[in-house]
Order: structure tokens, then sequence, then C-alpha cells
């Protein structure tokens, strides 16, 4: 098989099981690919929409980047959660994923904020008395402990596992790492462009920041993408069957 | 040939119909000119719709493709692979048509 593109690995891996394909460049190659397809789909972005700064196309809330960026993550959702139906020994893992993806690609739509009427990222909101009790409280037992019990049940799932794939260097510990970096990297851009930047003087760096952080997280979820993608393969009926 | 079929099979390909039905086809759609998605709840659940369907639509194009790659065109072999292609994408014309619905219950409601 030709290794020109990224391509399901011979041996059809399951989500967290794949131990035969464990070297470190399989994060870097993942990560490679994604900052590629970004620059490339940024650079049609900007072709295809006529605008006229480059700032219109990377650094604009509702911008092609972000708008991109959300549909990568609404997409990969649907394919997780078709992953969860089609493989049951994963299944919990595989939900876990579908609700993360939801959650990052309302997060980019800035969905909370539309939804509530206030921002749920910053915390001195839920102390704030102009918002509603019931409405901070709806948010805190319907969005954020469903969300840690999800992070807490993948934790142990993953934890259960750490030490056998370490020591055979199962490749999703360094792409889950190296996806953490990204994480933490835009996590990062955007608290130091909204609070930090006009402490600093340094207001003119404010686009080049915000266009940063919306480019990271667009690689943020082609990087998930191209790294599920042969474990999504691997789940698939006529996938299983072809070899 | 082998190269367009290496092709089809990577990711890439896929998430290239992402960037082109958000940056050609969002832009397109009923009253999204009029910028209400953002500024509207009732708009912003349909943009939510909207991006699912989307999502729908290239998982029942990639299963409708990689079925028919798979079974060299015999379908019959591979019907299930088609049977889910079609489930999902009436899954993501559904999503379209409540996308359509919100929008016009959010104009209204505006």
């Amino acid at each position: 098989m030709s290794q020109g593109f990224p391509q399901m690995p011979s041996d059809k891996p399951s989500l967290l099981r794949d131990t035969r394909q464990g070297q470190a460049r399989l994060c870097w190659k993942n990560l490679m690919e994604a900052l590629f397809f970004c620059v490339t789909m940024t650079l049609l972005a900007k072709w295809s929409t006529n605008l006229p700064a480059w700032g219109d196309v990377i650094a604009s809330e509702n911008g092609p980047i972000e708008m991109m960026s959300a549909g990568v993550w609404f997409v990969a959702m649907v394919w997780c959660l078709t992953a969860s139906l089609s493989h049951p020994p994963h299944r919990i893992e595989w939900l876990g994923l579908t609700a993360l993806c939801l959650l990052f690609g309302l997060r980019e739509l800035d969905a909370h904020v539309w939804a509530t009427g206030w921002n749920l990222d910053k915390s001195a909101n839920y102390w704030n008395p102009r918002f509603p009790l019931w409405e901070r409280l709806l948010v805190i037992g319907g969005m954020i402990i469903p969300v840690m019990v999800i992070g807490i049940v993948l934790c142990f799932r993953i934890w259960a596992r750490l030490t056998v794939d370490w020591n055979s260097r199962a490749p999703w510990i360094g792409q889950l790492t190296v996806g953490g970096i990204l994480l933490v990297f835009c996590v990062v851009l955007d608290k130091v462009h909204g609070y930090y930047l006009p402490f600093l003087g340094l207001e003119e760096a404010q686009l080049f920041f915000m266009g940063l952080e919306e480019f990271g997280e667009y690689v943020l979820g082609i990087y998930t993408v191209s790294v599920l993608w042969p474990y999504w393969q691997a789940t698939l009926p006529f996938h299983q069957t072809d070899s | 040939m082998k190269y367009a079929l290496d092709w089809i099979r990577s990711w890439p390909a896929w998430m290239l119909l992402i960037s082109v039905g958000v940056t050609v086809g969002l832009p397109r759609v009923p009253y999204y000119q009029e910028g209400l998605p953002y500024i509207y709840d009732l708009g912003g659940m349909a943009l939510v719709t909207w991006y699912i369907g989307l999502g729908f639509l290239i998982l029942g194009l990639y299963f409708i493709v990689m079925g028919c790659v798979s079974a060299g065109w015999f379908l019959s072999r591979r019907l299930h692979a088609v049977l889910f292609g079609g489930v999902a994408l009436i899954l993501g014309g559904s999503c379209h048509w409540l996308y359509l619905i919100l929008l016009e219950m959010s104009v209204r409601v505006t």
C-alpha cells in the first residue's frame, strides 16, 4: 500500500490497543500533516472568500478558520458516535470522545454565550448576582458536572491501560500528549490575548495572538481527526472485512 | 488510479469536504447572510444543527464511496455500507430541515 497519504495501519488496531506501531515519529507525522493541511486550507479560504485582509480570514470571530474549525469538531462528533455504535468493546471511549467533540464544537461557536447570555469561561461569573442563580446552577449541573464525569471516566479507562501500553510503546500515549500540549497552547493564547496583552503594553499584537489562537484551534481539530482516522476506519464494518 | 484510491481513503480528502462545505456552502444557506445565527438563541441552535447535518452528510458520502471502493462496485456484497450511508444521508437531510425550521422560527421571534 502506498504511504503517500495517511492510511489505516495494516493491523487495523482498535482504540487504545495499538501496540505494534509504537513510533514517536507517528505523533509528529500527525502534527506536521495537520499543520500542512491547515495552512493549505487557510490559503484556499482566503482565495475562495475574497476577504480583503488575512486578519478577516484567520483572526476574526465567525471567520472562515473558526467556521472550518467548528465544522471539524462536529463532523468528528458524528464519526465518534458512529464508531460507538459499531464498536461495542470501546463504546464508552467513543461516547466520551463524542461528548468531547460536541463540547469543543459548541465552544468554538461560543454556544455558551448565545445560549445563556453570559460567558461560562469566566469563573467570576458564577459568583455574579447579575445572572440568575438557577441558570448558574443549571450550567454547573447540566454541563460542568457531566463533562467532569466524562473526563474522570476517560481518565480511569486510560489509566488502566497506561502501564501496559507505555511499556509496549503504544503511539496513543504520544498522540494524546501532543494533543494535550496543543490544547494548552490554545488555552494560554486565549487567556493571553484576552487579559494579559494590555497589561504587557502589547495591544497592537492582539490581532496576531487572536489569529494564532484560532489557527491553533483549527490545527488541534485537524490533528485530532488525523489521529483518530485509523481508529475510526478500524471500527467500520466494510473495513473490517476487506483485508 | 491507485493514487486516487489512496487519496479517497485518506482523511485530507474528507476534511477538504468540510472546508468546502463551510466556506462555500454555509454562506449560501438561507438567512445566514443576514447574520442571524450568531445573534439569537434559535439561530445559534440552527447553526449547530447545520453543522451536525454536514457531519452526517460527509459520513453518508464516506460510507457510500468507501463501500463501493471496498466492494469494487459490487454493491450487493457490501449492501450494509450503502444502507448505513443512506441512513446517514437521511439524518443529514433531517438536520438541514430542522435547521431551516429553527431559522424560520428565529426570524419570526425577532
